[in-house]
């Protein structure tokens, strides 16, 4: 390859950015994701926090309780100071939980609940609340009197028997068990780490990295092969090629739709960003509930570094580019812009096989685990590396070694795609006909090859 | 000698598609390179652009390997394209910018060949009083003859020392066709080298001095075009008679090329067949309306070769 092979690429990566940006398709996504992604959150808290913070008038009259459990807990005071205050408490023992189930079924009109505290035989308390059927309550009133009593009665059994909220909280944690083994000479062997399944907060923040890199891959990938079609079938691509050659023009093409794509996904992000600004300034943290969400999403990546950072990112680009390469040679293998999406298959498929390794392994990772050597062998495969590694790596699934490798083994075959490229994009460009299989690429390579063109 | 082309070689698999072109330009004019459909005109001149790589051969510009990407060369190709959606003004600052022609300069030069080609209104949105302003033209809301217009001032922004031209009046009316003849006439005017290809044999003749033709890839015919007409000497005879004079033809024993209500066109051996046929015809006392004796023309000579090749293969 000479130096001229990619003269003007400069320019023709200008020309294409500047027409991208021009477009009204751009313009109009642009606008519709900065609506969306800066206004929708704040407006989605601002209902929520309407509607949680309208006032719910309770207009209950008595809760009878029916106390099968004995603990010595004052139940008269259970709504003192709450919402619930107008709510006169009292304990029956004049009659059965059943006996008075059954003497408010017909009752109409009815202003009282009555509720049944039990211990279960499987180890615990269990409230049962009960109301008559044509009463005069609403559903509301009665939820805020039943998680108002329920949150008395924990609070009151820890008080019963005298235990601190700490105590309590230590006393109930879980117990694991744990087998060891000694060798021969009596040093204790360290037990095998067993592989446990994430949680479903975790699947979706490994499923949503997987999907933003799936995101930019087809929207840049669609970009190019749309690129090169549109040149390619109006021929435009004849006046263009007097003064830069092939490759200099798929340089420009991809790097140019790359950084339209990540405009889109910057603006993206930025509109979050001020989203979560807007709504720092606008709501209270009791009323966002955002804080903790946060800070225990920060806790998922456990892989965070600067080194990991960038290698995931660096491994995304890397992902774009040989996604992009591939969609580039699928687009030169078409001459009509009707047939683009014959031309795609290959290249679709591709994508689709590594984005759904990606996905496999997140769904087996929230069934019950996964081993990492099945995690490392999936992410060294390059056309699934982009759509895995970088989650697993910044989630600590995956050592930044084993990713550093997959980064090279991703940059080798794109290096290699490239070359491939280079040696029949020329013949593919001026042909014009129907579209070309893999075979018939495979073959003007050959030919190519063969010839050692001048 | 300034432009040369030697041995080009050019194959698909097993098909060769130019087989061993040479041809030169010996100083500025226009050298026309003819040939059927899928004869290799274009690939040959995409060969001499430097755009698609050659099996073999070289093409020379004054005595050294030519290279597109440092010289300034003009191309009109023959399959025309702009970006449909994008605009004009920008497309055309777009490709000079590619020839190294600056913004400034670019724009002028537009300008100029806006005015020239009759093409100023799709370049220049119109403003009127009280009015929002036009929005600039697409090239897809040109006519073909207006978006040729557009791609001729794309071959010329850059002021060329070569112009290649790729069937240039193709598609166009008579009105613009004249219109590119002025500019090419100007531009050989200029000192221009120019390669012309065209199905259009009378602008062929009007325009080039030197002519090869192609058949499949080979070279049927080439040289001087003057040259190869006297080869082929003064063997068309165009003949109008008040009467009929089959019974002379066929006493003559001569080939009737063309029939049409303008006369006969027949086919001599030379001059004294013709001459011994005239006397006849002047003794049966036929009256000639019309008797011209002339070269064939580079239309006749063109299917004769390229006819004649298709037959051999």
């Amino acid at each position: 390859m000479k130096k001229t092979d990619y003269r003007g690429w400069q320019e023709v990566f200008r020309f294409s950015f500047e027409q991208g940006f021009k477009q009204k398709s751009f313009k109009g996504f642009l606008i519709i994701i900065c609506v969306l992604f800066l206004f929708g959150p704040t407006v989605l808290t601002l209902f929520q926090s309407g509607e949680d913070s309208e006032e719910i008038k309770v207009t209950v009259e008595n809760l009878y309780v029916f106390d099968e459990v004995g603990l010595p807990i004052d139940y008269e005071n259970a709504f003192a100071e709450t919402a619930a205050s107008g709510v006169k408490v009292s304990v029956r023992e004049d009659m059965t939980f059943e006996e008075y189930t059954k003497s408010i079924e017909e009752t109409e009109d009815s202003k009282d609940i009555g509720v049944q505290i039990r211990h279960e035989s499987a180890g615990y308390f269990q409230l049962n609340f009960v109301r008559a059927a044509e009463d005069a309550l609403e559903d509301d009133e009665c939820d805020v009197v039943g998680d108002t009593f329920t949150a008395f009665f924990e609070e009151a059994k820890r008080k019963a028997i005298d235990v601190s909220e700490e105590q309590m909280a230590f006393i109930n944690q879980s117990v694991d068990t744990q087998v060891l083994f000694t060798d021969e000479s009596g040093t204790v062997l360290e037990e095998e780490e067993k592989e446990e399944g994430i949680s479903l907060e975790e699947y979706y923040v490994l499923l949503g990295g997987i999907m933003i890199c799936m995101m930019i891959i087809t929207l840049n990938g669609g970009s190019v092969a749309n690129a090169i079609v549109t040149e390619k079938s109006t021929r435009v691509v004849e006046y263009l090629m007097i003064n830069v050659r092939p490759m200099a023009l798929i340089v420009g093409k991809i790097l140019s739709c790359l950084s339209l794509t990540m405009i889109q996904f910057g603006v993206m992000g930025g509109a979050y960003l001020g989203s979560t600004l807007i709504q720092k300034a606008v709501f209270s943290e009791a009323e966002l509930g955002a804080a903790q969400e946060s800070t225990s999403i920060l806790q998922m990546f456990s892989g965070l570094s600067v080194v990991n950072v960038i290698l995931a990112v660096l491994i995304v680009l890397m992902g774009v580019l040989f996604f992009s390469i591939l969609a580039g040679l699928a687009g030169a293998s078409v001459s009509k812009m009707e047939e683009l999406a014959e031309g795609m298959k290959v290249y679709q498929m591709v994508q689709v096989i590594g984005a759904y390794i990606g996905i496999g392994i997140c769904l087996m990772e929230m069934i019950g685990g996964v081993e990492p050597l099945i995690i490392n062998i999936c992410g060294l495969i390059p056309i699934s590396t982009p759509f895995i590694v970088p989650a697993m790596l910044l989630t600590g699934r995956m050592t930044t070694v084993i990713a550093l490798i997959g980064f090279v083994l991703l940059t080798v075959i794109t290096i290699v795609l490239y070359l491939f490229t280079a040696s029949v994009y020329e013949s593919m460009i001026f042909y014009n006909g129907k579209v070309l299989k893999f075979k018939d690429i495979l073959a003007i390579s050959k030919v190519r090859s063969g010839k050692g063109a001048k | 000698m300034s432009l040369e082309v030697k041995e080009l070689v050019k194959s698909y698999g097993d098909k060769t598609v130019v087989d061993h072109l040479s041809f030169s330009l010996k100083e500025p004019g226009v050298y026309a390179l003819l040939g059927t459909n899928g004869a290799g005109k274009t690939t040959s001149i995409r060969m001499i652009l430097g755009m698609l790589a050659k099996d073999s051969g070289e093409v020379l510009w004054k005595g050294k390997p030519m290279d597109s990407m440092n010289m300034n060369i003009g191309y009109l190709a023959e399959e025309r394209g702009l970006y449909p959606k994008y605009e004009l003004m920008d497309q055309l600052l777009y490709f000079a910018k590619l020839k190294g022609v600056s913004k400034d300069v670019a724009k002028e030069r537009i300008a100029y060949w806006a005015k020239r080609l009759e093409v100023e209104e799709y370049l220049y949105p119109k403003q009127t009083k009280g009015k929002k302003k036009e929005k600039p033209k697409m090239a897809d809301q040109l006519s073909k003859g207006n978006q040729q217009k557009i791609q001729m001032m794309a071959a010329l922004i850059s002021e060329p020392e070569i112009l290649i031209l790729d069937e240039p009046l193709s598609g166009l009316d008579p009105v613009n066709t004249d219109l590119f003849k002025g500019i090419i006439r100007e531009e050989i005017a200029k000192g221009k080298y120019l390669i012309m290809s065209s199905h259009q044999m009378a602008t062929i003749e009007e325009f080039c001095k030197d002519i090869t033709i192609l058949v499949r890839g080979k070279v049927a015919l080439q040289g001087d075009l003057n040259e190869i007409k006297k080869s082929y000497g003064r063997v068309n005879l165009i003949i109008k008679c008040d009467e009929e004079f089959d019974d002379i033809i066929e006493k003559h024993g001569l080939e009737i090329l063309n029939d049409t209500p303008d006369g006969k066109q027949l086919k001599v051996t030379g001059e004294d067949q013709a001459k011994s046929f005239l006397e006849d015809l002047l003794a049966a006392d036929k009256k000639v309306v019309r008797f011209e004796l002339r070269e064939p023309s580079l239309h006749e000579i063109f299917v004769e070769k390229a006819g004649a090749q298709h037959e051999e293969d």
